[in-house]
């Protein structure tokens, strides 16, 4: 697998995917790379989604809410989607499916 | 479980990064607590930090950094308190030696190496913060940059004593309530950005000198100027260097209790 080519194609997708995560309930960091490791998507680097979440919350598409854990230390940061980023996030996979379908037409031939 | 000796050095970079990239410190300090979290829990799980970052600690930073926005409510509190701080503490000097007489020169010229060198210190800062250079390279850098700044000032001082005139001379009453006025900018500050260091530094560097010339201790050492400045700045030295070091253990002991 070419992994800068793939890293390429995922920079404009990774925050539909992540929205699409978010939707599923509140859920932090690390949770979000363990699922879409799930997902397959084996490949996204860890840190990568942190510039995306910090982007996302100021574009009001999440919000945070601390929670400390019974282990003590600092809190942990659990995201949730707004209204706004169930927009948005419906508009992603609007746009997925017109891409997705197209390239696979185009590859297809 | 604790973190590794990368990440534990990778975040404290990070910190230094944002901070020298002038980004607010609330929001350095959630988003570093954030990937210390992730860190740990993936560390627990076997991975390595450039599995997290990727190869470029740096260009990692940057796409952080790209994401924060500058503070500015900060950049207007601090900017203007270094460069007071700093022109009190030049004043304070030479108030104490009884040597307020400024030349255009220097009215102009202090404020803007002030604003020269806060601005270089913080690019260096995020160089170097970016960057994994090992200790001694580091250390030769940022002497160069202790070199640089006293530097900016000896020139300062030798252009003026060429070029300029004194426009602004006070007597000795003025020279006094000079030194009150400083010492009160000084404490203001010290309390303001909780630290010591506004106030430890002038009384190092300016007060064993001060104390020497005091008359009865003039006439029992009957030391000349030369002396007196050399013996002044080492025991100011010294007082500095015990300052840091007590500064270091309190915030290694600090940083021992938080994890």
């Amino acid at each position: 697998m070419n992994s800068k080519q793939i890293s390429q194609m995922l920079k404009g997708i990774l925050e539909g995917c992540l929205l699409a995560l978010i939707a599923k309930g509140e859920i932090y960091g690390y949770e979000m790379i363990e699922k879409l490791e799930k997902h397959g998507l084996t490949m996204v680097k860890e840190g990568s989604i942190y510039p995306l979440l910090l982007r996302m919350r100021k574009g009001k598409l999440v919000e945070v809410i601390e929670k400390s854990l019974p282990s003590g230390g600092p809190p942990r940061k659990y995201y949730r989607i707004t209204e706004q980023g169930l927009k948005e996030l419906e508009e992603f996979k609007k746009n997925w499916a017109v891409l997705s379908s197209s390239i696979d037409n185009l590859l297809k031939e | 479980m604790t973190l590794s000796k990368e990440s534990t050095e990778f975040l404290d970079n990070l910190r230094v990064y944002l901070f020298a990239s002038g980004k607010n410190e609330q929001e350095v300090d959630s988003i570093v607590s954030e990937l210390e979290d992730h860190l740990r829990e993936a560390e627990s799980k076997g991975k390595n930090i450039q599995h997290i970052i990727g190869s470029s600690p740096k260009e990692y930073m940057e796409q952080l950094a790209k994401e924060l926005d500058f503070d500015y409510v900060a950049a207007m509190k601090y900017v203007p308190m270094a460069i007071i701080g700093f022109l009190a503490f030049v004043i304070l000097g030479d108030a104490l030696r009884f040597e307020i007489d400024y030349s255009w020169f220097e009215l102009v010229g202090y404020p803007v190496v002030a604003l020269l060198l806060i601005a270089v210190t913080m690019g260096t800062f995020k160089f170097l913060a970016g960057r994994q250079w090992k200790r001694g390279k580091q250390m030769a850098l940022l002497t160069g940059l202790g070199i640089f700044n006293i530097g900016a000032f000896l020139l300062l001082i030798f252009l003026s004593d060429k070029f300029g005139t004194p426009v602004f001379v006070l007597n000795q009453t003025g020279q006094w309530i000079v030194i009150a006025i400083s010492a009160i900018l000084l404490i203001g500050i010290a309390i303001l950005i909780k630290m010591w260091l506004p106030i430890v530094l002038p009384m190092a560097l300016y007060g064993p000198e001060v104390i020497l010339k005091w008359s009865f201790l003039q006439e029992w050492l009957k030391w000349d100027d030369v002396m007196i400045t050399f013996v002044g700045s080492l025991i100011g030295y010294a007082i500095l260097f015990v300052y840091f070091i007590v500064q270091i253990r309190l915030l290694n002991k600090k940083e021992e209790r938080s994890s």
